[in-house]
């Protein structure tokens, strides 16, 4: 790998090629979830990052690279009120991801994380 | 009895056993489900007067469909014809069975044959020549009937429907049986009397215009094996169909009449969904149902329920859950509290962690007013700067609850099914509120209403922010700056069906527009499509159904729709239409002057001194 002159945080990383299984599972439920190009309208609008810190936006990016234990956590402060669904550009069902993504950690459990 | 009689009533009361048999046990199981409390309510509900409005209730919607006739004549036509000639025909038949043999009480089968068992007798008297010319009637009666549910298969949109309910294979043997029953005895009838005489003015005159000779009369027998074994299959299908209904429907009405409703006892599931005929009514006013992709309207969603695979969950939460369906119901099944249980029995278990809410533990300061927008309230900034504008027009001590740290109201979590955090975010919400110590508070989100008054029992009165403005308007205190745009006003779900609240946002709408429906049939609201209750439909779907709906609410003249509540108008405006505004936004416009009513008052006051 040529060496740009930064370094890559390995639990940052995102591998388009080697996605996490939840993220697969989730993308099977919820087709348009491939559609977010992470602009953050999510975030910028979501009543529990003002005071969790986490959208949207940031619950996929968890969601791809496979960081359960943290992807958990953002999950559990979701007030699934839907501004999300209303801002978001690409038209992403953000509201039926997060409830399929919280089923997933429900099937699952300690097994993913 | 001969052999042969045996064979002919065997089908029938074989299938009459299995049905009863059948009955019993369903009907012991669904009673067993309900809430202890409940069984003591129904026992206590069949005093005399209560049974007695039951029994007229049954009487008016089991035989006579009367709440189908005030929607669609002809399907109630239909539906009636056969449900009341049938019933008549029962009871008629036994009667004519009593006058000949005598006895009060006899074998079912004696009255259910009664052509067969009493052939060759000659009708002596002019009663039981009646009885004959009677029972044709009905027959008649119950076949023009038959005859519309048969049309009905090949054109339904000349019954006022627009898409053909489409039935599973159990229902559809249940309806050939069914379709089989009286034809085949007209058949029976007509060569019983071609045969051996007498009848009544159409089986009779049939079974005369037949000349077949007489080494043939074993047809006669055998059509009349056919009849019995249509009613015998029928009575053993019933039970696994949607026929169940006919029968289940009298326990329904008992259990509403007793105020046992789904929504506090799941119990009764069982009676409700069974009580449902898929007469297709619902599938009708779903405003899904024009939607190719959606599969979950009630009509789906019951009969799934229904069936031992259960209902799959796609089809459990693609629902707007306007109400139209249960508000349309002939039946009043309550579907959207069935719906709801099951999506908490589905969903209610999912990990939530809203301690965070607390830690902020900031106190809201103490205002008479608390105003809460909601979530949707601040996607929409227009309608919460019109309010404060309002708020300081009429000079009023208020605070803004949730202007720049929301909190949500936990609906959209109910209505997913998610119940204990629905419950665990209300406690939060519940206290930010209450800590301003209102004497009012205020909402322009119909949604957050909705949960504040079904749940949140707050010590002190909530309304919606049009009921607010009304009353502004009632006290005299606006000057009314009336503008000539010519608008329509759109109910929203939450304020018209779950609420009511159909008069106040007219009312003020007519003083400052040139409002075009000021009449409103209550119930007949329909949905902007955007609705946080369905959690299937994507973007284009919600946005086709907006359409829709703003295609049926305006007039080629309207220049504005208004509304009452933040999600339809996010959702009214994505089709781009028609200009949507909000009626606080319509109303803070209309003031023409910024200083507070009090100090114009006053003003007023002295220059008239």
């Amino acid at each position: 790998m040529p060496d740009f002159g930064f370094g890559i945080q390995d639990d940052l990383m995102i591998d388009h090629d080697r996605l996490s299984p939840a993220y697969e599972a989730v993308l099977e439920e919820v087709p348009s979830i491939a559609g977010c190009m992470s602009c953050g309208s999510c975030s910028a609008t979501c009543v529990s990052s003002f005071q969790s810190g986490a959208g949207f936006r940031k619950l996929i990016m968890l969601l791809k690279n496979g960081s359960y234990e943290q992807l958990q956590q953002a999950l559990d402060y979701c007030q699934f009120c839907g501004k999300c669904l209303l801002v978001c550009p690409r038209g992403i069902n953000t509201r039926r991801a997060i409830l399929e993504m919280r089923k997933q950690f429900k099937k699952q459990g300690d097994d993913m994380v | 009895m001969t052999w042969f009689n045996v064979i002919l009533i065997l089908p029938f009361t074989l299938g009459l056993f299995v049905l009863l048999g059948v009955l019993s046990v369903k009907y012991y199981q669904w009673f067993r489900a309900l809430n202890p409390r409940n069984k003591l309510r129904l026992w206590k509900s069949l005093s005399r007067k209560e049974i007695l409005s039951s029994i007229t209730e049954i009487f008016r919607e089991c035989l006579l469909h009367l709440r189908i006739y005030h929607q669609k004549r002809r399907l109630w036509y239909m539906h009636m014809s056969l449900a009341f000639g049938w019933f008549l025909l029962i009871v008629v038949g036994h009667v004519e069975s009593v006058f000949n043999t005598g006895h009060i009480l006899s074998s079912p089968w004696k009255s259910v044959f009664f052509d067969y068992f009493s052939r060759g007798q000659e009708a002596t008297g002019w009663h039981l020549q009646g009885f004959n010319h009677l029972m044709d009637l009905i027959l008649l009666f119950i076949l023009s009937g038959l005859f519309l549910a048969f049309y009905k298969r090949i054109n339904s949109r000349s019954f006022g429907l627009k898409r053909r309910p489409l039935h599973n294979p159990h229902d559809r043997i249940a309806m050939l049986f069914l379709w089989y029953i009286f034809p085949m005895r007209f058949i029976a009838e007509t060569l019983n009397h071609a045969f051996y005489g007498g009848g009544g003015f159409m089986t009779g005159s049939f079974g005369n215009l037949l000349t077949l000779p007489d080494n043939l009369n074993y047809l006669s027998d055998i059509a009349w094996i056919g009849y019995s074994i249509s009613l015998g299959g029928f009575f053993v299908v019933l039970p696994w169909s949607r026929y169940m209904h006919i029968l289940t429907e009298v326990p329904h009405i008992l259990l509403k009449n007793a105020h046992i409703q789904a929504y506090q006892d799941k119990g009764c599931t069982g009676f409700n969904i069974h009580a449902c005929s898929s007469c297709g009514i619902c599938l009708d006013s779903c405003q899904m149902t024009n939607l190719d992709s959606c599969n979950g309207q009630s009509y789906y969603f019951i009969r799934k329920l229904r069936e031992p695979s259960g209902v799959s969950e796609n089809r459990m939460m693609n629902c707007l859950m306007c109400g139209r369906c249960s508000a349309d119901c002939p039946v009043q099944v309550d579907t959207l509290s069935i719906r709801m249980n099951e999506r908490i029995r589905m969903n209610d278990d999912l990990a939530f962690d809203y301690s965070y809410l607390d830690q902020q533990g900031k106190k809201v300061p103490h205002a008479r007013i608390a105003f809460f927008g909601g979530c949707m309230t601040q996607l929409v900034p227009g309608v919460t700067a019109s309010m404060k504008k309002i708020f300081d027009f009429y000079d009023e001590d208020y605070v803004m609850i949730d202007e720049t740290e929301s909190i949500c109201c936990g609906r959209p979590l109910f209505l997913s099914g998610q119940k204990r955090a629905y419950f665990e975010i209300m406690k939060y919400t519940r206290e930010r509120i209450l800590s301003c110590k209102p004497d009012l508070i205020i909402t322009s989100c119909p949604i957050c209403l909705t949960t504040f008054r079904n749940h949140y029992f707050f010590p002190v009165p909530v309304i919606h922010h049009t009921q607010y403005l009304e009353s502004m308007i009632s006290q005299g205190l606006l000057p009314p700056g009336q503008s000539d745009i010519k608008t329509v006003y759109h109910d929203p779900c939450e304020l018209g069906r779950y609420l009511g609240i159909y008069s106040e946002p007219r009312r003020v709408l007519r003083n400052i527009v040139q409002l075009q429906n000021k009449a409103y049939k209550q119930n007949q609201g329909l949905c902007c499509g955007g609705s946080i209750a369905d959690l299937e439909m994507d973007f284009e779907e919600k946005r086709s159904i907006a359409e829709d709906a703003i295609q049926q609410l305006i007039y080629p003249d309207t220049r504005l729709l208004a509304t009452a509540c933040p999600l339809c108008k996010v959702t009214f405006a994505t089709p781009n239409i028609i200009p949507v505004r909000d009626v606080a936004e319509l109303y803070a416009e209309s003031l023409s002057v910024t200083i507070p009513a009090r100090e114009l008052a006053a003003k007023e006051a002295l220059m008239q001194n």
